[in-house]
Formats: structure tokens, C-alpha cells, sequence
């Protein structure tokens, strides 16, 4: 679908997300300029910068004058409550219609889970 | 920096190079100037640096007429192809020389440490330069001139991939650290566009688009499927490509596509792809035949 | 003082290295012009004097000057975002100074030779030099070849293909104005002969034609330049 390619700035966007997700950005910890941002991605500091303020509209980050872009306190529960809103929906979904399609049976898959789940809690 | 092309006419005997171009930027940007050849880019970018008078219409910047205009003229840089030097038989360090006594805002520091980059030599005769060198040598003359607007007229003739993507960083580098309009221009859409804020499309003598590259890219789309849909779904939308393969069809759309759009391809179980800014374009510009 | 005002800030040409390279050529020439003369007097009497044959080489020497200029300055200003009115300022005050200084070298070096003439005892050449009369005419003479250089150089850069038509016009003009002009007709034999403004009382009509001449090919130069595209590489 169209969203698979994705603007660049929301990909940049996105990617800061991940980043606070998977705690390599941490609250409250400022974010690299946008110039670094366009430099290391070869894209314009525009993008950069509105990728930024995509950021600042969804209350990710939030801007210090003079200084720079930061992580918003409580963004990364924030982010976990909007990815499991659309986990089920985007990510689950597309994996349900190709199981239906190669004719991969619900118990496989129930079975499947749960012996994935626990593997996880049993290290 | 403020430019405003009004009515632009340019003849070179019967040939119409231009044919009433009007177009104004505004503000420090880079934009990209795509056009297939001969579609009247050079003569468009000749005309805003004062190399040439047009037949008719004229070129203001900041509000002033830009031809014999020291005032204006001196702000700006255009870059043809491998640059224009002095002789052919004098050395990289008499282009220098000469920059420096031309150019009001010249910065030698930093032609040299560019000419360093691109590893060519102060000594060398300008004529025994590889075209690769020439060009880098033409990229140090444009960026090392710090003009209010600097043009490169496909300024990369020659240049291997990792020179190219050198002249790429140290171009962001340059407008980073000064921000200033910079006009580009080149046939490797793919390599620029992600630094490109505008788009101004020319085919022939005529602006086909001006605007920013989101927004260019959000006008065109690929829409596939079988193709009895795929044709009741492109009716009365603009199609500027097809593609067949068996029973499967690929229009390439141009136009608004909004959510309407995208919400009635997926109920007729269409798959709608971007085309991103080289396919947009070749699409857009491609032979028509007469 | 006013060249001064004129060229400040817009003086944007590098020529010492042309400088240096003058000054070597003079060197050489006023040491040929001695020493060949001093060589030949050992053997025989010496009725012809060396310095003019410098003279005539030299006005060939402006003359191809300022076309060289007119031709590389152009694109070179133009296209390191200076105007053709700018290269047309710098080309014309390159040419006066040229010019002055050029007539001045010729009309000492005339000078010099009286001098080391007669200190040798060559009575065969022995023409008085009226110094102003001899530097003006000069003056006069090389702006002729300036202007007429310029206006080939100029004319081969707007014209590839048609450029060369102004090479006989320009040497038809060196040529009727060296028929009537003192110095040339003195010093550049092979046009010479007749000369019907030499009288001293009518000197100035034809002086005054050459700067018609000069000012009116310097004009001409300018049309041809002034709306002038830079040529594609």
C-alpha cells in the first residue's frame, strides 16, 4: 500500500520513535540536531526539521529555545499505548491474511505463540 | 534571495527555447532544476546569471533586473557543467587567483581544503585535469565563491559515486552552515532528491511543475492490478504511463491522491505504489512522438 | 586620482605577470637595438636607425593586447558574476596605461639612440627628435592598434563564425590611418610613402582624425559587447 513508502520525513520521525521505544533515547535526554540529522541521512535540514515538529505536535519531543530539541517526560508509555492501539490492527493482521492464504490452521498458530511466549519468560 | 522570471522568450534562430516561462523562488533553498535535454534548462539558468539576454521577458532579483546589473550579478554564481576557468593552459591555482580578485565573498581556505578533498592538485594545468577533476574543480570555484545564490548546471560530469557523494555533504555542508539559495541541476534524480526542498520541472521551453518535493512526489502514483479494474478505476484521472504484463496492469496516475483515492483502490483490491521523484518524472517528460 | 576613483574596488585583473613579461621584451629590445647597430658599425657606416623596427614591432605587440584581453576578459568576468561594462572599464584603462607607457618607452628609446649614435660617430642617421610631437604621435598610434586589436577580439569571441571579417577591417583601418599618421608612415615603411598632413601647421586635423578613429572604433567595441552571451563550453 501507499503507506509502505512513506514519506522521508516520517521515516526519520518514525525512526526517533523507535529510538525511544528501545530506550536509546531516554526521557528528557536531548535529540541531535537536525542538521546532524540531515547530514548523517544526506536529506535536506527542511525534512529534518519536519520530522522534528511532527515529533513536537504528537507531544514526543518538545523544543528549548536556544538550546535544542528533548524527549518529552512519560513519551516512551506514551508510545507504547499508541503502538499496542495499532499492533493488533497493523501488524497482526497482514501475518493472519498470509497464514489464511498458505492454509497455516488457528491451532498452529495458537501453538505456535505460545510455546514463542514461553520461551521468552522462561530465560 | 528573491527571484522572479517573468515571460521568458528565448529563440536561437527558429529553434524556441523558451516559450514564456514565468516563474519566481523565494527564500534560502536548494531546489533541483530537472529537464531532459534540450528542454531549455542551461538557457533558463544562463539567463538568471546574466550570461545571456533573452529574446524577451526579463529576470529581477530582490526586485531588480539582473542583466548588467554588477550589483546583483556579483551574488550570484553559476557553474556550467565543468566550470568556466580562465585558459585552459594556465593552472588550478590561476582559477583561484582569478576567483579571488572577481568574487566579492571569495574563500580561498576553503576551495583549497575542497580541492584537497577531491584530491586535485594546486600545480596542475587546468587542460591535463580528467573530466572528474574539472568538474571538482568547477564545485570548488561555485561553493568557495559563498554566493547569495549558487548554481550548478550539472556540475558532476565525470565524477565517480564516492565524488559525487562528497560534493553532496560538503554542498549540505555549505548551505547548513550558510544557509543560501542553491539552484541544481542534473540528470541523477535518485542521488539529489532526497536533499532537494523544491522541484522546478521544464519540458520543453514551458515550467511544467514548481513547487516542494513532498508534494511533488504525493502527485503520482502507481496503480495496479487486473486490468479491467485498473482501467474503470483511472477513468477520468490523468495517466501518464501504463505498463502490461499478462492480465496484470500498472497505471501511472498524476493528480491529487488523497484518501478517496486511496480508500476506492483498496475496495476494488487495487495496489497503489508511489513512484518517487525519477519515475514521476520520466514519466511526466517521457517522448510523446508527434 | 581619478583613475584612482574609477578603478577602486573594481580593479579586478592580476597583471604583473603581463608587467614582468613587457618589461623583459623592452630589455631584450633595447639591448638587440645596441649592440647590433655597434656590430654592424665596426664594418660599415650606419644609415638606418635599429629602434624603429622595435616601434613596428611593438605597435603589433598593443594591437594584439588588447584583442587577447578583450577576448578572455569578457567570459572570465561574466562568468565570475561581473558585467561586460565592467570588463569594457577594465579593458579601456589597461589600454590607456598600455598605451602611455608604451609611447613613452618608444619616444625615450628614439632618444637613447640619437645619444649612442653620435657617441659611436654615426653621422648617417641623425633625424632631430621632437620629443612631443614624436610621443604624441606615438600615443596616437598605439591607441589605433588597441582599439583595433580589441575590436577583433571582441568580434572573434561574439562570432566564431563570422568574427574573422573583422580582421581586414581592422588592418584597413591600422592601414589608412598609418598612411596619413607620422609615426607609421615614419617607422612602419611598408605603407608609408604618402603623407599629405606632414606639414607641421595642419598636424593636428589628422591628429584630431585619429581620435575620432579611436574613440569611434572604442564605441564600436562597446555595441558588440554589450548585450553579449557568453559562449557555451
Amino acid at each position: 500500500m501507499f503507506d509502505d513508502q512513506q514519506p522521508i520525513y516520517r521515516q526519520i520521525a518514525d525512526q526517533i520513535r523507535q529510538d525511544i521505544l528501545g530506550g536509546r533515547l531516554e526521557e528528557e535526554e536531548q535529540v541531535m540536531s537536525t542538521n546532524q540529522y540531515a547530514a548523517f541521512y544526506r536529506i535536506n535540514p527542511a525534512t529534518a526539521q519536519k520530522a522534528f515538529q511532527n515529533l513536537v505536535d504528537d507531544g514526543v519531543l518538545y523544543k528549548k529555545r536556544g538550546i535544542g530539541m528533548f524527549v518529552q517526560a512519560g513519551a516512551r508509555a506514551k508510545l507504547q499505548e499508541e503502538h499496542r492501539a495499532s499492533f493488533f490492527g497493523q501488524r497482526l493482521d497482514p501475518v493472519l491474511a498470509e497464514a489464511r492464504v498458505i492454509g497455516v490452521s488457528a491451532a498452529d498458530l495458537i501453538a505456535y505463540i505460545s510455546r514463542k511466549l514461553g520461551e521468552d519468560s522462561g530465560q | 534571495m528573491n527571484i522572479e522570471i517573468r515571460n521568458l522568450h528565448q529563440r536561437f534562430g527558429d529553434a524556441v527555447a523558451l516559450n514564456d516561462l514565468s516563474l519566481s523562488i523565494e527564500g534560502a533553498k536548494i531546489i533541483g532544476l530537472l529537464g531532459r535535454n534540450g528542454s531549455g534548462k542551461s538557457t533558463l539558468l544562463n539567463i538568471i546569471a546574466g550570461f545571456r539576454k533573452p529574446t524577451s521577458g526579463e529576470v529581477l532579483i530582490d526586485g531588480e533586473p539582473v542583466f548588467e546589473n554588477g550589483r546583483i550579478t556579483e551574488r550570484l554564481a553559476l557553474i556550467r557543467e565543468v566550470g568556466d576557468t580562465v585558459e585552459d593552459s594556465e593552472k588550478v591555482e590561476e582559477a583561484l587567483r582569478y576567483a579571488a580578485y572577481l568574487r566579492p565573498n571569495w574563500n580561498g581556505e576553503r576551495a583549497r581544503y575542497l580541492l584537497d578533498r577531491f584530491e586535485v592538485s594546486l600545480k596542475s594545468k587546468i587542460s591535463s585535469l580528467s573530466r572528474g577533476r574539472r568538474s571538482a574543480l568547477g564545485i570548488a570555484l561555485g561553493l568557495a565563491a559563498q554566493a547569495d545564490l549558487t548554481i550548478l548546471d550539472e556540475t558532476y560530469l565525470g565524477l565517480d559515486a564516492p565524488s559525487r557523494y562528497l560534493f553532496y555533504d560538503e554542498l549540505l555542508q555549505d548551505y547548513m552552515n550558510q544557509p543560501r539559495t542553491f539552484i541544481l541541476s542534473s540528470h541523477l534524480i535518485e542521488e539529489i532528491a532526497r536533499f532537494l526542498e523544491d522541484i522546478v520541472i521544464i519540458d520543453h521551453g514551458t515550467l511544467m511543475f514548481h513547487g516542494n518535493t513532498e508534494q511533488f512526489v504525493s502527485q503520482g502514483a502507481a496503480v495496479t492490478g487486473n486490468a479491467a479494474d485498473v482501467d474503470r478505476f483511472v477513468q477520468g484521472k490523468k495517466v501518464i504511463g501504463e505498463l502490461q504484463l499478462g492480465r496484470t496492469k500498472s497505471a501511472m496516475v498524476y493528480g491529487e491522491i488523497n484518501s478517496g483515492f486511496l480508500e476506492q483502490a483498496n475496495t476494488d483490491g487495487l495496489d497503489v505504489e508511489s513512484l518517487g521523484v525519477q519515475d514521476l518524472f520520466v514519466y511526466l517528460t517521457q517522448p510523446k512522438g508527434e | 586620482m581619478q583613475l584612482a576613483l574609477i578603478t577602486r574596488e573594481k580593479w579586478r585583473l592580476p597583471l604583473s605577470d603581463q608587467a614582468l613579461l613587457g618589461v623583459i621584451a623592452a630589455a631584450c629590445c633595447a639591448v638587440a637595438a645596441s649592440v647590433v647597430p655597434f656590430i654592424i658599425g665596426q664594418f660599415t657606416e650606419v644609415t638606418i636607425g635599429a629602434w624603429q623596427f622595435v616601434a613596428a614591432a611593438t605597435l603589433w605587440y598593443v594591437a594584439s593586447s588588447g584583442g587577447w584581453l578583450m577576448y578572455t576578459l569578457i567570459p572570465l568576468y561574466i562568468t565570475h558574476g561581473q558585467t561586460r561594462r565592467g570588463a569594457f572599464r577594465v579593458w579601456m584603462i589597461t589600454g590607456g596605461g598600455m598605451v602611455t607607457l608604451t609611447a613613452a618607452i618608444i619616444t625615450l628609446g628614439f632618444l637613447v639612440e640619437r645619444w649612442l649614435y653620435q657617441a659611436q660617430g654615426f653621422t648617417g642617421y641623425a633625424e632631430p627628435v621632437v620629443v612631443p610631437d614624436l610621443f604624441l604621435s606615438f600615443l596616437l598610434a598605439f591607441a589605433v592598434f588597441w582599439v583595433v586589436g580589441g575590436s577583433i577580439g571582441g568580434a572573434l569571441y561574439r562570432s566564431p563564425r563570422f568574427g574573422w571579417i573583422s580582421i581586414p577591417i581592422g588592418l584597413g583601418i591600422i592601414a589608412l590611418t598609418g598612411s596619413f599618421e607620422q609615426a607609421s608612415a615614419r617607422f612602419v615603411g611598408f605603407w608609408g610613402g604618402t603623407t599629405p598632413f606632414l606639414e607641421i601647421e595642419t598636424m593636428w586635423i589628422y591628429r584630431l582624425l585619429l581620435v575620432i578613429v579611436v574613440c569611434s572604433v572604442g564605441w564600436v567595441v562597446w555595441m558588440m559587447i554589450r548585450h553579449l552571451a557568453v559562449r557555451n563550453r
